[in-house]
C-alpha cells in the first residue's frame, strides 16, 4: 500500500480494480454455495441468480470457480438431459460443501460485524 | 452473400458465417489458452462450449438458421471478454498455490476413513460406500446378509472398526472421497518411470558412436516389432481358444441350469435333491451358488478371450469388483450349503436287533428274495439288471417305488461270525446318520427291511427302503448271523451279492462262498464240500492282486522227481518215467522200456 504513492496513476488503478475483482470473487464462493444450497442448479441458473445481485455481468468467470468447486469435493453434479441445446450440468452441495458453506457463513457474519463496527467507528470521528 | 461454415460446438452442428466463425474460433482459442495450464482447463473448457451451443441454439430459428457476427458477439458478451477470465484464472493460482501448501498435494489420494457424519453404529459402511463410490444403503444390506453367515459380518465390522481410522479434519472427509487409486494413476506412474529409465539410458549412450546407436535401435525396433507381432498373434490365439472353451463350458452351465430349473420332474436328480438337502433353502441355496460360481468364471473366460481377440482396451473396474465381489458370496453360499449338509451326517446311530433262531437243525440255508420282486425301480428292470450293477459296484444307492411311495433303496450286507452260545442268533443292524442323536436314530427306524423264516431256511430281501419323507443320510443294513460251532451254513446261489467280507479258512472270496456248505471250526468257517473243487479264489485275480499266481504254475524238484507245471502243459519226471501233457497230446515214456530209463533206477538204486 506504501507503494501505490510511488507507482504511476495508472498502475495504481489496475491494482485497485484488481482488489475489487479479488474481493468480488472471494464473496462469489459464498454466493454460489449459498445458491446450491437451496437447490440443484446448473450454470446459467446461478448465473441469472448471481446477476440479480450484481456480482457477476459474465458468466466466464463462473465455470473455472465451478469446476474448481466440484475438484475440492465440495460441489457434486449430475447430467440431465436439455430440451433445448446439449445436456446440461447439474451441480449440487455435497455433505461436505454444507458444512464449509456453515463454516464460511459464519465467517463472513464475524467479518461483516467486524468490518460494520470499523466503519462505524471512522464515521463518528 | 456469405460464405458459411459447418462447426460441431458440444456434438451439436451450426452452420456460421466465415467471418463469425473466425471471431469465435479466436475467442475459444484465446480462452483455451488461459486454462491449459490449470488443473481440469479441459472440463472447464468443454462447460465453457456447451454454454456457448446453448447460447447459441437459442439465437437460431425455423427463419434464421445461419449463426452471424452479431450472435457471435452477443455470446461474448454473456461470457464475458478472455481477459476476465485471467482474472480469474490468476486468483485460481493463488489459491491452487496455498491449497498446495496445505495438502502437499492438490489432488487428494482416496483414503478408507470411518464416516462419522452419516454413521448408523461405527461409521464403517458408510466409509466403506464413500471409498468405492457407492450408496451406502448397498454396503450395509450386505454387512446385513452377511450376518447370516455364521455372523460373519459382526466379526469384519469390529475388526474394520478397530482398524479404520475416524475421518476427524475437514482434510480426511475430503481424502474420503479424494482421488482413487485406480488403475490410469497407477499405469500413470508407471509410466513415468518408463520415461525416466528411457532418459537415464540415453544419456549413457550418448558417448556411443551415432551409426552403432542408429543400428541399434534399429535392431531393437525390428526385435520389438517382430515380438510384438508375435504377441499379438499368440495373444489372439488364447482369445480364440478362451472363447472356444468358454462357449463350450458355457453352453453346458446354461443346459444344467435349464436342467435344474425348467425340467424339475420326475428324474434321478430331482428324487436326489429331495432327499439330500436338509430344506428346499438349502438346496435353493445350492443352485445359487452354482449358479454364481461357475457362471461368473465361465462368462468372464469369455470375456476376456472377445478382449484378447478383438483387442478390446475397455476395463470396467467396477464390473469387476463387483463380479469378484458376487464370486465370492457364491463361494461362501456353497460353503454354507456344503457345511450346513455335511452337518446332516454328523452322527451314527446304529439299531440292532437280535432274534434268537429255533429248529434250524444242523444246517441253515440262507436264501435271498430277488430286490425287483418288492420294488419297481427305474433304473433296474430286472434282477439281472441289478446284479450286473452289483457286480461291479458294492453297495450303492437308487430309488425305486415301493408300494406306491417313491423311496431311496439300498443293499444289505449278510457276514456270519461264530457265535458265542449255543444258539444260533441273527442281528440285524439298522444304520444311518443324522444331524444329532435323535436324528440319526430316526433315520434308522425309517429302514425297512424284512426276512422270513421258513424251517431251516432263511430267506433275505436283498434290498432295504427308506420309509418315504425321510432324508438320505447313508442308511445301511447289516445282517449278521451267529453260528455256533458244529454247525453248517449253505449259501444259497441267488445270495451271490448279499455276501459281505465272511472269514473262512480257506480266505474264499464271498461271491464264491456260495452253493457250498460250511462248518463253523475252532478256526473258523470251513468248506465242508469243497473237494477237488477249486475253491480258493486264484481264478477271480481282481479279488486279491497279490494272490495272482496260479498255485500249479510252479516247478516243484523234491524227491519224487521233478514237476514242472504250466498253466496248460505239464512235465512230471519221476520213477515212472516221463510224462508230458499238453492239450493237444499226451506223451508217456515208461522207464521200464527205455535203457537211458535202466541206468536211471540202477543208478537211483545203487
Amino acid at each position: 500500500m506504501i507503494n501505490t504513492e510511488n507507482t504511476s496513476k495508472n498502475e495504481g488503478a489496475s491494482e485497485r480494480a484488481g482488489a475489487q475483482a479479488q474481493m468480488r470473487k472471494g464473496v462469489l464462493e459464498l454466493c454460489i454455495l449459498s445458491i446450491l444450497s437451496q437447490g440443484d442448479a446448473y450454470p446459467t441458473e446461478i448465473i441469472d441468480k448471481l446477476k440479480d445481485t450484481r456480482l457477476v455481468v459474465v458468466e466466464g468467470t463462473l465455470y473455472p470457480l465451478l469446476t474448481r468447486l466440484k475438484n475440492t469435493g465440495l460441489l457434486g453434479y449430475r447430467w440431465e438431459e436439455s430440451t433445448s441445446g446439449p445436456p446440461r450440468k447439474y451441480y449440487k452441495l455435497t455433505e461436505i460443501g454444507e458444512q464449509y458453506l456453515k463454516e464460511l457463513q459464519l465467517s463472513w457474519q464475524e467479518l461483516v460485524d467486524a468490518v460494520n463496527k470499523t466503519i462505524e467507528l471512522g464515521k463518528k470521528f | 452473400m456469405n460464405k458459411t461454415v459447418t462447426i460441431n460446438i458440444s456434438g451439436i452442428i451450426f452452420h456460421i458465417e466465415e467471418d463469425a466463425y473466425d471471431s469465435l474460433s479466436k475467442y475459444l482459442s484465446t480462452i483455451k489458452g488461459y486454462f491449459s495450464k490449470t488443473d481440469g482447463g479441459n472440463e472447464i473448457m468443454s462447460d465453457i462450449e456447451a454454454r456457448i451451443a446453448e447460447l447459441l441454439q437459442a439465437r437460431i430459428n425455423v427463419s434464421k438458421q445461419v449463426i452471424l457476427m452479431a450472435d457471435v458477439e452477443h455470446v461474448m458478451n454473456i461470457m464475458g471478454k478472455p481477459e476476465d477470465f485471467g482474472a480469474e484464472q490468476a486468483r485460481e493460482e493463488n489459491i491452487a498455490r496455498e491449497e498446495r501448501r496445505e495438502h502437499s498435494d492438490e489432488r487428494i489420494k482416496r483414503r478408507l476413513f470411518r464416516n462419522p457424519d452419516e454413521k448408523a453404529i461405527g461409521g464403517v459402511c458408510s466409509g466403506l460406500a464413500a471409498y468405492f463410490n457407492i450408496d451406502t444403503v448397498w454396503v450395509r444390506l450386505a454387512m446385513f446378509l452377511l450376518i447370516f453367515f455364521g455372523g460373519l459380518s459382526l466379526w469384519v465390522y469390529f475388526i474394520l472398526w478397530i482398524v479404520i481410522p475416524e475421518a476427524k479434519t475437514t482434510a480426511d472427509k475430503l481424502a474420503m472421497r479424494g482421488e482413487q487409486a485406480n488403475i490410469n494413476s497407477i499405469f500413470k506412474s508407471f509410466q513415468e518411470e518408463a520415461e525416466d529409465v528411457k532418459n537415464r539410458g540415453r544419456r549413457q549412450y550418448e558417448d556411443v558412436s551415432k551409426t552403432v546407436r542408429d543400428n541399434l535401435s534399429y535392431a531393437r525396433n525390428s526385435t520389438a516389432g517382430v515380438l510384438n507381432t508375435f504377441f499379438n498373434i499368440i495373444g489372439r490365439m488364447i482369445g480364440l481358444f478362451l472363447i472356444f472353451l468358454g462357449g463350450i463350458l458355457l453352453f453346458g452351465y446354461v443346459t444344467s441350469i435349464l436342467g435344474i430349473s425348467v425340467l424339475d420332474g420326475n428324474n434321478d436328480f430331482t428324487h436326489w435333491r429331495k432327499v439330500i438337502f436338509e430344506s428346499s433353502t438349502d438346496y435353493a441355496l445350492g443352485v445359487i451358488s452354482f449358479i454364481i460360481v461357475v457362471g461368473i468364471p465361465v462368462m468372464m473366460m469369455v470375456y476376456a478371450g472377445v478382449k484378447l481377440l478383438f483387442r478390446v482396451r475397455y476395463n470396467n473396474r467396477w464390473l469387476n469388483l463387483g463380479l469378484g465381489v458376487l464370486w465370492a458370496i457364491g463361494i461362501l453360499i456353497a460353503f454354507y450349503v456344503t457345511m450346513s449338509t455335511v452337518k446332516q451326517f454328523n452322527e451314527n446311530s446304529r439299531l440292532k436287533e437280535t432274534t434268537t433262531l429255533h429248529g434250524i437243525g444242523d444246517t441253515l440255508v440262507i436264501r435271498m428274495n430277488p430286490g425287483t420282486k418288492n420294488v419297481k425301480s427305474m433304473q433296474f428292470e430286472n434282477n439281472d439288471d441289478i446284479d450286473n450293477y452289483l457286480s461291479n459296484n458294492h453297495g450303492g444307492y437308487f430309488f425305486g417305488e415301493n408300494n406306491g411311495h417313491l423311496s431311496v433303496i439300498g443293499f444289505a450286507d449278510l457276514c456270519v461270525e461264530e457265535s458265542n452260545s449255543d444258539s444260533i442268533e441273527l442281528i440285524i443292524s439298522r444304520i444311518s446318520r443324522g444331524n444329532n442323536k435323535k436324528e440319526a436314530n430316526e433315520n434308522a427306524k425309517a429302514i425297512e427291511y424284512t426276512f422270513r423264516q421258513d424251517s431251516n431256511v432263511l430267506i433275505f430281501d436283498e434290498i432295504f427302503t427308506v420309509l418315504e419323507g425321510t432324508k438320505f443320510r447313508a442308511q445301511e443294513v447289516d445282517i449278521k448271523i451267529k453260528l455256533p460251532k458244529g454247525k453248517v451254513v449253505y449259501f444259497d446261489k441267488s445270495t451271490k451279492y448279499l455276501l459281505n467280507d465272511i472269514d473262512n479258512t480257506s480266505n474264499t472270496w464271498d461271491g464264491r462262498m456260495i452253493s457250498r456248505r460250511w462248518k463253523m471250526t475252532d478256526k473258523g468257517l470251513e468248506c465242508i464240500d469243497c473237494d477237488g473243487l477249486d475253491i480258493s479264489d486264484d481264478e477271480d485275480f481282481d479279488h486279491h492282486p497279490r494272490r495272482h499266481r496260479h498255485p500249479k504254475d510252479q516247478v516243484i524238484i523234491n524227491d519224487e522227481g521233478i514237476e514242472v507245471n504250466g498253466n496248460e502243459t505239464k512235465i512230471r519226471i519221476d520213477e515212472e518215467g516221463i510224462k508230458i501233457k499238453t492239450p493237444e497230446k499226451e506223451i508217456e515214456l515208461k522207464g521200464d522200456e527205455k535203457e537211458n530209463s535202466g541206468d536211471k533206477r540202477g543208478s537211483k538204486e545203487s
